[in-house]
């Protein structure tokens, strides 16, 4: 029974990744794009800037909201999660616009700030939550002020700070809505995608798909092993 | 010396009251499963504000005050493990409050845990306790350390506790744990809190404590 149930889940993971990406090799002459590299290395950079700007934040935040009872700021965190990312968009416009930084490297990170610090305080409430709960009970008496026990907290859950970095980064190398409005430039691989298809159609940007699909399960992958350990740890 | 006067905890539906508590020795409180101990000990840390009543530590009201500012030393029932290895939690605290931290495991028993990478559980508990020893604390909370350790663990928690000077209130549901740390007993029984009883059974305890370490015993 154990055996079925296990083979159950591989054919429903294999079926899903057909779904996806099989049918792109019914195409007929797939066109490269012409210039792979170049947004690929901006998102990589973008997102990195980025994740690593908004992980203090997301660490203060998750820390006073999940060990000192400031959780009623939650859904004013995390309703941008709900929402499309061109609304984000349309919504920092007029901000992007009077600060002259729309399609510039400032907009993409600011939009990619955004987008990632309700993903990044989500793990890390996550993370804290799930972590030794006396931890805290045990230091705070012993008058340690509250960055010092957020670097015991962050230290004896490095695996999970880690993997919230990780999921940051990648809300950040995805993100495409807000871009469409406040940043086609310079070229980040969800624009360069989107002007691919809009140009060639899907002979020229199928190719470009399929490997940034191949990147996303690597890093997915990456992910995982980083969770396992955790949870083994 | 520790006083609480008048005191009401009230918790999720749950209320505890405390006429009089006083803390000059060691006084362990006694109770079963769910009757109040951990959240009168938390409201005694400063984790939660009590509703009526007041704390006072050395003669100075400390109820409002923050868990941080108490100088109390507080052991959660569940070990902590710090991220660091035992000679660096050592170095840390001990250049934290001034402390000479080898003295003090030498007073503990545990200096050779210098040299190891990992602690049991045991030795961590013990460990918990230096650290808390180093900040010189008037006042100690041990809120059942020993749940989660083995018997010779325990045994050799109980011996620790002895040697220690600091005042310390002590939550147990074991009375055989409660003869054998108490100078005084309070019971904490139908949301109220009744004593201070003397201990009569310590000698008894320790003895009975020796008469069943079936580990020694066996060895023989």
């Amino acid at each position: 029974m154990r055996r079925l149930l296990k083979a159950s889940v591989l054919f429903i993971a294999a079926l899903y990744v057909s779904v996806i990406i099989a049918p792109s090799f019914l195409y007929q002459g797939l066109l490269p794009p012409p210039d792979p590299y170049t947004p690929l290395l901006n998102t990589v950079f973008f997102s990195t800037v980025a994740a690593l700007i908004v992980f203090p934040a997301a660490l203060l935040l998750a820390f006073f909201i999940s060990k000192r009872g400031v959780g009623g700021v939650i859904p004013l965190l995390t309703f941008s999660a709900a929402i499309p990312h061109t609304a984000i968009g349309l919504l920092l416009l007029p901000l992007f616009t009077r600060l002259g930084i729309v399609d510039t490297a400032p907009a993409i990170i600011i939009s990619m700030m955004v987008v990632s610090l309700p993903v990044g305080v989500g793990a890390l409430i996550a993370t804290f939550t799930s972590a030794q709960r006396s931890l805290d009970e045990f230091l705070q008496p012993l008058g340690l002020n509250d960055l010092q026990i957020i670097w015991f907290h962050v230290k004896s859950s490095a695996v999970g700070v880690a993997a919230a970095v990780i999921l940051m980064w990648l809300r950040n190398f995805s993100e495409l809505g807000a871009f469409l409005i406040v940043a086609n430039r310079p070229a980040t691989v969800g624009i360069y995608l989107f002007e691919l298809f809009n140009k060639g159609g899907a002979a020229a940007s199928i190719l470009y798909s399929i490997v940034l699909a191949l990147i996303g399960i690597v890093f997915s992958a990456g992910l995982y092993l980083i969770s396992r350990r955790s949870a083994v740890v | 010396m520790f006083e609480a006067e008048g005191l009401v905890v009230e918790r999720g539906g749950f209320r505890i009251s405390v006429d009089r508590l006083r803390v000059d020795d060691r006084v362990v409180l006694l109770g079963r499963n769910g009757s109040g101990k951990t959240t009168l000990l938390k409201c005694f840390v400063g984790f939660i504000r009590p509703s009526k009543g007041r704390l006072l530590l050395n003669g100075e009201e400390i109820t409002n005050l923050s868990p941080s500012m108490r100088r109390i030393g507080y052991i959660p029932q569940e070990p902590v493990r710090l991220p660091l290895k035992p000679s660096q939690v050592v170095e840390f605290f001990a250049r934290k409050f001034g402390a000479n931290g080898l003295e003090i495991l030498n007073k503990l028993g545990i200096s050779y845990i210098l040299d190891k990478e990992a602690l049991s559980q045991g030795e961590s508990q013990i460990v918990n306790l230096a650290v808390v020893m180093m900040r010189r604390p008037e006042l100690l909370l041990l809120d059942e350390p020993t749940a989660n350790l083995d018997y010779l663990n325990q045994v050799g928690f109980w011996r620790v506790l002895r040697t220690l000077p600091t005042p310390m209130v002590y939550v147990t549901h074991d009375p055989l744990e409660a003869s054998l740390i108490a100078d005084h007993i309070y019971l904490v029984e139908d949301g109220s809190v009744r004593g201070p009883y003397s201990n009569p059974l310590r000698e008894r305890a320790e003895l009975l404590v020796e008469d069943f370490n079936l580990y020694k015993i066996l060895q023989k």
